[in-house]
């Protein structure tokens, strides 16, 4: 049985790269959607305290539900870096169940 | 005797490679993103709704039952979540959302009617809660088994 370690381990480590590689992007946009639209919702609710649409109260208690929203878009950031690293973990086990599967037919 | 480690090591490496699987987040659920979408359009229609209304007329009581209908699928999704495993971040991202919702809705009960401004913001900051929620469940498409 020919099983070296050092390859495999440099494979498994290549396999994560690729994984992580593909699902990057996801994570990028995501971020990115999230900047945008904050950037939107802060635009018009300056807008609206400055033409008198909504008075201070109103403005001070949006102002402190983005902090919460702030928030929930993290926790979405989290899930999206959770399937990133779920992904990458296992393209890592299967490479060294594929090594292992084929050191023993040989 | 060599030989006999060298299988069991082997068998042994074999039997927990192909049982390890990292999990980390839920499987994607088809239903839970359709009833996402659909309950944050059900959400934004009270809002448009009242905008077709002359300010008078944008009261509480005239869409108290599209709130409740509201209310009620939000605490669906959230009832879904928590009997699903690895489910932490959905459930803390739902329970902002039903809060912040809950808020606006005695918001505009306190206020008796809302002006087109107020309408705008709350569709804004309302739909800043949905996002995350609908962008989470959809990135569950992306594993890979």
């Amino acid at each position: 049985m020919n099983f070296d370690i050092n390859e495999v381990l440099a494979d498994m480590l290549n396999a994560m790269k690729g994984s992580i590689k593909d699902d990057w992007n996801v994570v990028k946009k995501s971020a990115n959607n999230f900047i945008q639209t904050k950037k939107e919702r802060l635009e018009l609710l300056a807008q609206m305290r400055l033409i008198g649409a909504i008075d201070n109260d109103f403005f001070e208690k949006r102002l402190a539900d983005e902090k919460e929203i702030l928030t929930a878009e993290l926790h979405s950031i989290a899930i999206v870096n959770k399937v990133l690293a779920q992904n990458a973990a296992n393209a890592a086990f299967k490479v060294l169940e594929n090594v292992i599967a084929t050191a023993l037919i040989i | 005797m060599k030989t006999k480690i060298l299988v069991f090591t082997s068998c042994f490496l074999i039997s927990l490679s192909s049982c390890i699987s990292v999990r980390l987040v839920p499987d994607y659920s088809e239903a839970i993103e359709t009833q996402i979408i659909e309950t944050q359009k059900q959400n934004e229609k009270l809002y448009i709704e009242l905008l077709e209304q002359p300010q008078e007329k944008r009261t509480y009581n005239s869409v108290s039952d599209k709130y409740l209908e509201v209310e009620s699928n939000i605490n669906s999704i959230l009832f879904q979540y928590q009997t699903r495993e690895k489910n932490e971040d959905f459930v803390k991202m739902a329970k902002l959302l039903k809060d912040n919702f809950l808020q606006y809705k005695k918001e505009h009960k306190d206020k008796k009617t809302l002006n087109d401004g107020e309408i705008a913001v709350y569709i804004a900051f309302i739909n800043g809660f949905w996002q995350p929620l609908l962008t989470a469940e959809k990135a569950l498409k992306n594993i890979k088994n």
